[in-house]
């Protein structure tokens, strides 16, 4: 572990901004980007990463927004953009001949392969009706929301899927946010101010909207089984992120949803196709101060390698970026104060989220994407700001974290995808940026630390959503659960990247099915793609 | 003889009856009851008599009848809008009888009239310090704000009105304009009382938590001021410290027996210490104390949960359900739609 930490130490980990020469151009908008007078203009949306063409070669989809006055007349003329990985760099915008034709007011996306035929189909998160686009598996999609009966809508915010019911294909949790009537908006009054300063109103004192799962019923078609599962929301909680894992290790998957103002739920997964709320006996509805925060994002993955399933979400400004150590037996710890999340994010109004190993050291670190909702702040001096750098905090293996030099360019960042788009072992993260086009952070850390990548291939579920993966390198043992959707609003990597520092190979790779089954290889060469399949 | 006689009756009779001259003679002789009662007379039947306004003030001075004084003053402003001492009496004699806002309004107006005189800015600053911590004791931050920046606009050294200007910026979360207050303050005045305290929880309110451990620290051995241990704790507490904040908590606890903050600060300390069977009387003290705050409801519910007392959390669970959903539910009219 020590040889691991000292890799760490010289070799800092270094972003390049490469979207403009990579070509992702897409101005992402979402009203008037100067007043933001209504939340609707806002809260910003996601990105995804998405395979569509199974080239090895992640792409990505990024949803647009919309203006008030486009969206009341009708004349939507923003679209999200499909940007295909050209293998060498650069991106190019494949929307039109995808057939990606859409166009609403989107907030956030997920890539999941709902049909099981191997490609990964794709569902949009709007202000309005959802859309659920099937993936031909010849570069194009095509609209099945109707028949899929997928169309929330809602405000939605996020999407996540997992197999809860364990039959074999992917279901899908909507997470909705408000009850909003673009031709009636709320524009002052107790809840419309911010330290004094007038601002957009909401979301206190508007009414919340309810989620949504959908079951998959294996024919292309999916039922709403919120009320019955218990996940409806009855409460009208602001619901943003949203993400499956296994927290109790009992093999099915539990759902965090990451309310906004509103205490957090914790579905823990029944497996008789109910769940029941257990967030406040496991100590993530609120804080550890007892007050429910403001929460956008969440990561759902092991930050501590023990192999239990933490949490981390993101909050408002003039509150901290929760980090919830899992420390078994169903109950997770605030650990937020002695990681040192309390004082240095006190000023960040963050949004995605992802534990990723950037430095290849054995060790997942912490990426968080921020930004402001109130361009207002500008015009005060509060201390806080409407552009705000991202932040990255580096796994040391103790409890604290150590923030990372050379984020500094500051934008008002909301959802971040991570991917390794270059194939180099580095995990590389996009970002959407309000009213611009989005970011593009290639990881270029030097240093020979090494690597693994594991694709899987299911049976049924054919990307594995839901395995475990467990890795043993250099004394060292790691797990990831694949996931479909997280962060805020998007989707990661389906391959699971593994830093194995000074290991040139990991002495073994266990994959949990979700089912049940279990695959283990030994003596795996580093620094390459390994696909690991599920027996029949 | 007779018609010359008859003159003099004349003119002693009209000097008799004229409660003007009546009430300068009484002055003369010390007769403030029958000067009183002559000038208020004479004010009414000749209001442009200048004089006798100045005099009939004099004469409630000299009575030590503060309140007529006061109205009597206001009368001349009223009447005398250019006489500067009718406002320099009735801004004097209002805020020493606490009606700051009469006070501060007179002499606002004399200020604008006569930007120079030396002896109204005090007095002005002294009436507008006087309003604002009315309003800041009555809760009214954003009326106090605006009181306490016009007092210290007009005694930029007055140390007073630059603390209380600071407390009211922070109750407006307006942390940093506080900080500068606090900052200007201690510049002026390193030893003035509270002044670390307010500063140290404005630090701590930033999330500057070493600097707030500092300045606390520097409040406690100055002062020993209870509340400067519970915001240390705080401040320990978002260092991650849970060790340092406890016996701070424990402190506050006992020095600030009925403050909800103490204890449920304390109760924190012990449930991250593992003290769990010291945390729920801490936890339910704090309850008893502030029974409108969710926060420590919501802390002995999951205590509660996990020590599989499911039945006795369930009904505190609501309660605090509830009493969040009233913070975060628009009542009518809280809330414009276009």
């Amino acid at each position: 572990m020590r040889i691991l930490l000292l890799l760490a130490a010289l070799a800092p980990v270094t972003f390049v901004d490469k979207a403009r020469e990579a070509g992702l151009t897409l101005t992402v908008i979402n009203g008037d980007p100067k007043e933001k007078k209504f939340l609707i203009e806002s809260i910003g949306g996601g990105i995804t990463v998405i395979d569509y063409n199974n080239d090895g070669w992640m792409d990505l989809y990024i949803p647009n927004g919309s203006t008030i006055a486009a969206y009341r007349a009708g004349r939507n003329t923003a679209r999200g953009a499909l940007y295909r990985n050209n293998g060498n760099g650069t991106f190019s915008d494949v929307t039109a001949a995808a057939a990606l034709t859409h166009r609403g007011w989107g907030k956030g996306a997920l890539a999941f392969d709902f049909d099981n035929d191997g490609y990964q189909d794709l569902y949009i998160c709007n202000f309005g009706r959802n859309v659920l686009y099937r993936n031909k598996g010849n570069g194009t999609f095509e609209d099945v929301t109707a028949r899929s009966a997928t169309g929330d809508p809602r405000w939605s915010s996020s999407a996540a899927a997992a197999d809860y019911d364990n039959d074999g294909d992917l279901d899908l949790f909507v997470a909705n946010y408000l009850d909003y009537d673009l031709h009636n908006l709320p524009t002052e009054g107790k809840f419309c101010l911010y330290q004094g300063i007038p601002v957009a109103c909401g979301p206190r004192g508007l009414k919340g909207a309810g989620d949504t799962l959908y079951r998959n019923n294996g024919d292309g078609t999916f039922t709403d089984v919120s009320k019955q599962a218990g996940v409806d929301d009855a409460a009208g909680y602001y619901g943003l992120g949203s993400a499956w894992g296994d927290y109790d290790n009992d093999g099915d998957p539990d759902l965090f949803v990451a309310n906004d103002s509103t205490p957090n739920y914790l579905y823990r997964n029944n497996g008789d196709g109910t769940f029941a709320d257990v967030a406040i006996a496991a100590g993530v509805a609120f804080g550890e101060e007892g007050h429910e925060q403001a929460c956008m994002g969440v990561e759902f993955e092991d930050i501590d390698n023990d192999g239990l399933l933490d949490l981390f979400v993101t909050n408002f400004s003039e509150d901290y970026n929760t980090l919830y150590r899992n420390i078994g037996k169903g109950v997770f710890r605030d650990d937020s104060h002695a990681a040192g999340l309390v004082t240095d994010s006190w000023r960040d109004l963050s949004w995605g989220v992802g534990f990723f190993d950037f430095n290849n050291d054995g060790l997942k670190d912490i990426f968080v994407a921020n930004g402001h909702i109130y361009p207002q702040v500008d015009r005060h001096p509060i201390r806080i700001t409407y552009k705000q750098a991202n932040k990255l905090y580096l796994n040391t293996g103790g409890v604290k974290l150590q923030r990372a030099p050379g984020l500094d360019a500051a934008k008002s960042s909301r959802g971040a995808a991570f991917a390794d788009f270059n194939n180099d072992g580095r995990m590389d993260i996009a970002v959407v940026e309000m009213d611009e086009s989005p970011s593009l952070l290639m990881n270029q850390t030097a240093g020979d630390s090494h690597w693994l990548m594991v694709k899987l291939e299911g049976a049924k579920n054919r990307f594995g959503i839901g395995a475990r993966i467990t890795v043993k390198a250099g004394g060292v043992t790691q797990t990831r659960e694949v996931k479909a959707g997280g962060s805020y609003a998007g989707a990661n990597d389906p391959r699971q990247h593994f830093g194995l520092g000074a290991a040139t190979q990991a002495e073994e790779i266990t994959v949990q099915w979700p089912g049940g089954k279990r695959t283990r290889e030994t003596s795996v060469k580093a620094d390459r793609v390994v696909t690991i399949r599920e027996s029949e | 003889m007779l018609r010359c006689g008859l003159v003099i009756y004349f003119v002693l009779l009209a000097m008799a009856a004229d409660p003007c001259i009546t009430g300068i003679e009484a002055v003369k002789r010390r007769d403030l009851a029958a000067a009183e009662a002559a000038l208020g007379e004479c004010t009414k039947l000749q209001p442009a008599n200048l004089e006798a306004q100045l005099m009939l003030c004099g004469v409630y001075q000299l009575q030590g009848n503060a309140a007529a004084l006061l109205a009597a003053s206001l009368d001349g402003v009223n009447r005398f809008p250019e006489e500067k001492r009718f406002y320099l009496t009735a801004g004097t004699y209002a805020g020493r009888q606490g009606q700051f806002s009469q006070a501060a309004k007179v002499l606002d107006r004399a200020l604008a009239k006569w930007p120079d005189e030396v002896k109204l800015r005090p007095l002005a600053a002294s009436a507008f310090l006087g309003l604002g911590m009315e309003a800041l004791d009555k809760g009214d931050n954003t009326g106090a704000e605006k009181s306490l920046r016009r007092a210290v606009q007009l005694a930029p050294d007055d140390a007073e009105a630059l603390l209380n200007l600071g407390r009211a910026q922070h109750n407006l979360h307006r942390s940093t304009e506080a900080l500068a207050s606090f900052d200007r303050l201690l510049k002026l005045n390193p030893q003035m009382p509270l002044a670390r305290f307010h500063r140290g929880l404005t630090l701590h309110t930033l999330g500057e938590a070493d600097a707030a451990v500092e300045e606390l620290s520097r409040e406690i051995d100055a002062s020993g001021y209870a509340p400067a241990y519970l915001v240390r704790a705080l401040a320990f507490i978002a260092k991650g410290d849970w060790a340092a904040a406890m016996p701070d908590a424990e402190t506050a606890a006992q020095k600030l027996p009925d403050d909800a903050k103490a204890h449920y600060t304390r109760a924190r300390c012990l449930l991250r210490l593992g003290r769990e069977k010291d945390a729920e009387p801490a936890l339910r003290r704090a309850i008893e104390l502030n029974p409108g705050d969710p926060a420590p409801l919501n802390a002995l519910v999951r205590l509660l949960l996990q020590s599989g007392r499911q039945d006795e959390a369930a009904p505190l669970a609501r309660k605090a359900a509830d009493l969040a959903k009233k913070e975060r539910t628009a009542a009518k009219g809280e809330i414009r739609f276009q």
